[in-house]
């Protein structure tokens, strides 16, 4: 047999039908004769000799402030724990994805007999807040379509910019960055041009600050999404007070 | 205490101990002639063969063994499983003791052991100690956690801590906390494996960068 490291520690009884009697040192209605041969005992058994003087030297370092033993947290308290933190990552979650998935567009009338959705700019949708000054614009690609003319303009300002893409979106140009709190118009127009729907691809949209996007999406998001968020703040602050509420001794 | 006798000795070793206890002087050296020869071979296996200590652990254990027959004139245990115990664990004692001599450091310490009044080494000892304990005091299962801080912050009577519990008797209240401190030892024991572990493959590799 090798003695490996880990096996150093472990400490046996030296006879164990004594040793499991040590409590009854703790005893004080212990027969003396007992108590003698559990002391006895402990002289000569390291094991038993550490169980009692871990209990030495916990009252000792207790007594000293050295060493505390922490109130366990009750059934009760546990539940509203696990309740915050599951409202905490139920209201993160739906942030998160109010945040990244993009705003819902207002109810289109231009419905197709099809069913489908007739073509639109997707993004910004119809009236959204966005907090930057170099917005992607996206629109549903046309069948046929060699290119688009791109323009934006302000409705109150003199901002103005247009642009040529073949694809189905475009970035704003570093150079043609859109003025803060403004409200413009943006029109997609296909080239050729009979390949635009009825009422051409067009929307509006403000820049704003950030507070102003948030509040935007809030009130745009997913239902999904804000139904989680308001779900998971409701079970935080049923948590969070459940935690905070003065306990009975 | 009831004890049935024990059905761990052979009857040579159990007439030999009934032998010893009745004052038999000759019996005591058949006692150590088999436990010796016992001895040694278990010694071998844990410390390795030959190693430099085995002879005088097995004469401590032998005169410990025999010196707790002659005070505990009930014994009726595994005479042969006490003797082996009683030596495995100097044997860790002993392993135990190398292994921190050879690797802590004295240097830092030396403001420390100028002062006569303070024993460096006790001092690191007992923060570590201590620091271990309160790892396994906060690791203990509610059950514990709850009656120990009863019993040694909270210090409550234990006729009152048997009622506010619904026990039946205060032998219940002291033979829990021995379990509990039993647990804190098993917690505390796995704590110092880790931690002898660490330390071992850091000597290992202070070795190897040194070579």
């Amino acid at each position: 047999m090798e003695t490996d490291v880990a096996d150093l520690n472990h400490y046996e009884c030296i006879d164990p039908q004594v040793g499991g009697e040590i409590w009854r040192l703790d005893d004080p209605a212990t027969e003396p004769a007992l108590a003698e041969r559990l002391r006895l005992h402990c002289q000569y058994c390291a094991a038993c000799r550490i169980v009692r003087a871990l209990d030495a030297e916990i009252a000792a370092g207790v007594q000293e402030g050295e060493l505390t033993i922490a109130r366990p947290i009750s059934r009760s308290r546990q539940g509203f724990l696990w309740l915050g933190g599951l409202g905490a990552t139920a209201m993160a979650a739906g942030l998160a994805t109010i945040m990244v998935l993009p705003p819902t567009a207002p109810s289109s009338t231009q419905i197709t007999r099809s069913g489908e959705s007739a073509p639109a700019i997707e993004r910004p949708v119809s009236n959204e807040v966005i907090a930057g000054v170099r917005p992607k614009l996206k629109w549903t690609p046309l069948p046929g379509a060699r290119a688009y003319d791109v323009s934006i303009r302000s409705v109150e300002g003199e901002y103005a910019w247009q642009e040529r893409t073949e694809d189905a979106s475009l970035q704003v140009a570093r150079e043609a960055a859109l003025p803060q709190n403004q409200r413009f118009r943006v029109g997609v127009t296909p080239i050729p041009a009979h390949l635009a729907p009825e009422g051409g691809l067009r929307s509006t949209f403000r820049t704003g600050t950030s507070l102003e996007t948030l509040i935007y999406r809030l009130t745009h998001g997913s239902v999904t999404a804000m139904a989680a968020g308001v779900v998971g703040t409701l079970a935080l602050i049923v948590g969070a007070v459940g935690l905070t509420w003065p306990r009975r001794r | 205490m009831n004890r049935s006798p024990s059905p761990k000795n052979s009857p040579d070793i159990q007439e030999l101990l009934q032998n010893f206890r009745a004052g038999d002087p000759g019996v005591s050296d058949q006692l150590v002639s088999i436990l010796t020869e016992q001895l040694k071979h278990d010694m071998a296996n844990f410390l390795g063969p030959s190693h430099p200590e085995t002879e005088d652990i097995i004469q401590e254990t032998l005169m410990a063994t025999l010196n707790y027959l002659t005070r505990d004139v009930e014994f009726q245990g595994d005479l042969i499983g006490l003797a082996v115990t009683i030596a495995r664990n100097r044997g860790r004692d002993l392993l135990r003791r190398n292994q921190r001599w050879t690797q802590t450091s004295i240097e830092p310490l030396a403001e420390w052991l100028e002062s006569p009044q303070k024993n460096a080494l006790e001092m690191v000892e007992a923060s570590e100690r201590r620091a271990l304990l309160q790892k396994a005091l906060d690791s203990l299962p509610h059950k514990c956690n709850n009656l120990l801080r009863l019993i040694y912050l909270e210090e409550i009577d234990t006729e009152e801590i048997t009622k506010s519990m619904g026990l039946k008797s205060r032998q219940v209240v002291y033979y829990r906390k021995a379990a509990c401190l039993r647990r804190i030892k098993k917690i505390f024991h796995s704590l110092l494996d880790r931690r002898s572990i660490h330390v071992t493959r850091g000597a290992k590799s202070r070795e190897e960068s040194g070579n």
